[in-house]
């Protein structure tokens, strides 16, 4: 795997994160001048309210959105990359062990008791993604060695587990938060804004780092366990981290923005084409990926929103299933 | 004060400032008071100036309906896709869904005032239209009572207009006369809002206000979800005189319903309605009532 390759992967990268900001910050219903999207950001950053309306449409609707998108897409994308390696499967998702579970439970449980308010529905739901892996985690070892194929099974019979309380708890809650509930549980951007963002961007820029420090721990993971063993590496402990790290990192975007699917199973597998194995590469080029594609989907699903509903969850799949079997054919 | 007497004011100049001041003043507090008097306030609790208001966006169906209702159908600027009642409100600028309002459309149309339902509305979107700066009112309309003071709350929102008077003076006498001519004896049974699984009103909805007036006891009051999922089973064990179903439905499955329930329980009625009438608690819920009072022959 040439190193230009990846050196072109990356700038490739680059430019597509740009378009995708280009597009979030010009696309929507609101009709804007390029100088109302230069005032918006210039207003965003400096934290002083925009004076037009265009302005202010971009300052506090699409620039949150945006950021909230690459964050969410970049963090699921990474996430989905360490989940691959450390159970050694390629179907792996950063939603397979317990945490999308554990979110969702948490989501329908603040929409039942608290109709789905700010904060409660964010901590709820986080507070449940982290309680889902734990439990997963914990419950795999309980007799024996964390094989990946445990760890893979017990995430699979919590999901069950947690999708019938789901079904449960959706009977519970106010008719009129159902639909609102069941929009969340699909994925949904719009609830960013500058107090979500300021918590998510130091959260998942730890988490991210966090993850980019496991590399080469997660380059020997490669190997399977045994080998990893052979080579000095404290495979259980270092697998825990890894799960760990990856999951609470999944847990805080998600209590953001409900369970966007199909970004973290897919991006580390185009990635992989262009980078090779190597985590350091992997890793980051996953990210940038992630968050441009997400951005992208949401731009899609934004178009279409005066029309009818089709939340980004969704979108993700339609627009990415095609393009990623091209992709994936293509021989790297 | 040094100055003053300088340039020797005199003491009654003095004190007449003093009184025209106190006077300002007092003005000043009694306008004031006088609009707070004024403020009306939304389901939240927060106040709103009474307008008039002339570019409303409506972001739930039944509150675009009383609003047409009430001859404000001309002051809204923006429905949701669902707002297809009267057919008048399909023709006015969508804004998207009713849990996801497309915010920058909103913002294009240029309302002064977005109205929204409590448990309807998105409340992301409710709050994001508060931070920009475009206060949503809130309603929380889930009884015919609640439908009367939503008429007369977006009535004096809109500036009284012609017709409203009357329409709610008419809904006001008709509400009094359905709740006075509530049958004594009641007939036994259950709204379905879906067959297949049967799906139901429970106590926690308009609907059960509905079957109320109408004389019928709703077989469903004391389940703990508003819309039970039930079994075919279940619905035959309550042995209802009535089973309304929506109109809507696949006929097929209807069918296959009816021949279920006439073969386990030969005294149900199975009476097919107009769905519209029981998805949106509006200016029709009383013609819901009279809907049922006359299935039943009961007028």
């Amino acid at each position: 795997m040439g190193g230009k390759r990846t050196a072109h992967f990356f700038a490739g990268c680059l430019a597509l994160t740009a378009l995708s900001g280009i597009v979030a910050l010009t696309l929507g219903s609101f009709p804007t001048t390029l100088s109302d999207v230069a005032h918006g950001v210039l207003a965003f950053l400096t934290g002083n309210p925009a004076g037009s309306t265009g302005a202010r449409v971009v300052s506090d609707l699409r620039l949150p959105r945006f950021l909230l998108g690459l964050l969410t897409g970049g963090a699921l994308a990474a996430s989905g990359a360490v989940f691959q390696t450390v159970l050694t499967n390629p179907l792996a998702d950063p939603y397979i062990l317990g945490v999308s579970g554990g979110a969702a439970v948490g989501s329908v449980v603040a929409f039942v008791v608290g109709g789905g308010d700010w904060p409660l529905l964010q901590l709820l739901s986080f507070a449940g993604a982290a309680l889902g892996a734990l439990a997963v985690y914990w419950l795999a070892g309980v007799s024996g060695r964390r094989s990946p194929g445990r760890l893979i099974l017990m995430g699979v019979i919590v999901g069950a587990l947690m999708n019938a309380v789901i079904l449960v708890l959706l009977a519970l809650t106010p008719p009129g938060k159902v639909p609102e509930a069941l929009f969340w549980l699909m994925g949904d951007l719009s609830r960013g804004g500058r107090n979500s963002l300021v918590i998510l961007i130091p959260l998942v820029g730890a988490g991210f780092l966090l993850l980019l420090a496991l590399s080469r721990g997660l380059d020997v993971m490669l190997l399977g366990d045994e080998e990893a063993a052979a080579t000095g590496l404290s495979v259980e402990s270092f697998k825990g981290i890894a799960v760990g790290v990856a999951s609470l990192l999944t847990g805080t975007v998600v209590a953001f923005t409900g369970l966007i699917g199909f970004v973290g199973l897919i991006i580390p597998h185009v990635v992989r084409r262009f980078t090779g194995g190597l985590h350091s590469r992997v890793l980051p080029g996953s990210f940038l990926a992630g968050g441009a594609f997400l951005v992208l989907s949401d731009a899609f699903s934004r178009i279409l929103q005066p029309v009818g509903l089709l939340p980004v969850g969704a979108v993700t799949a339609l627009v990415g299933a095609p393009f990623f079997i091209v992709i994936l054919r293509r021989r790297a | 004060m040094e100055r003053d007497r300088k340039k020797g004011r005199g003491k009654g100049e003095r004190t007449s400032i003093l009184i025209f001041t106190l006077l300002l003043l007092l003005i000043a507090a009694a306008t004031a008071s006088g609009r707070e008097a004024e403020r009306v306030t939304d389901a939240r609790g927060k106040a709103f100036s009474p307008g008039p208001y002339r570019r409303i966006v409506s972001l739930a169906p039944n509150l675009t309906e009383i609003l047409f209702s009430i001859g404000a159908g001309d002051r809204v600027v923006g429905v949701t896709s669902f707002c297809t009642i009267p057919p008048d409100a399909g023709r006015i600028a969508r804004v998207g869904g009713i849990v996801d309002p497309d915010i920058e459309k909103i913002i294009a149309l240029s309302p002064d005032l977005v109205v929204a339902s409590k448990n309807g509305t998105g409340k992301s979107a409710v709050e994001t239209l508060d931070s920009l700066g475009l206060s949503c009112f809130v309603f929380d309309v889930d009884s015919a009572g609640k439908v009367l003071e939503a008429m007369e709350t977006l009535s004096l929102l809109t500036g009284m207009p012609p017709e409203a008077g009357k329409v709610i003076e008419s809904f006001r006498s008709r509400l009094l006369r359905l709740r006075k001519s509530t049958p004594r004896e009641k007939v036994k049974g259950l709204l379905l809002l879906s067959v297949t699984p049967p799906i139901g009103a429970g106590g926690k909805t308009f609907i059960d206000e509905v079957l109320a007036l109408a004389g019928v006891d709703n077989l469903l009051k004391e389940e703990t979800a508003a819309y039970p999922r039930l079994s075919a089973e279940k619905v035959v064990s309550l042995r209802p005189d009535y089973i309304f179903i929506t109109r809507g439905m696949g006929e097929r499955e209807v069918a296959r319903f009816r021949k279920t329930m006439e073969a386990l329980s030969g005294n149900t009625r199975i009476v097919e309605v107009d769905a519209d009438l029981f998805t949106r608690p509006g200016p029709r819920v009383l013609k819901a009532v009279e809907v049922l009072r006359k299935v039943i022959g009961r007028r």
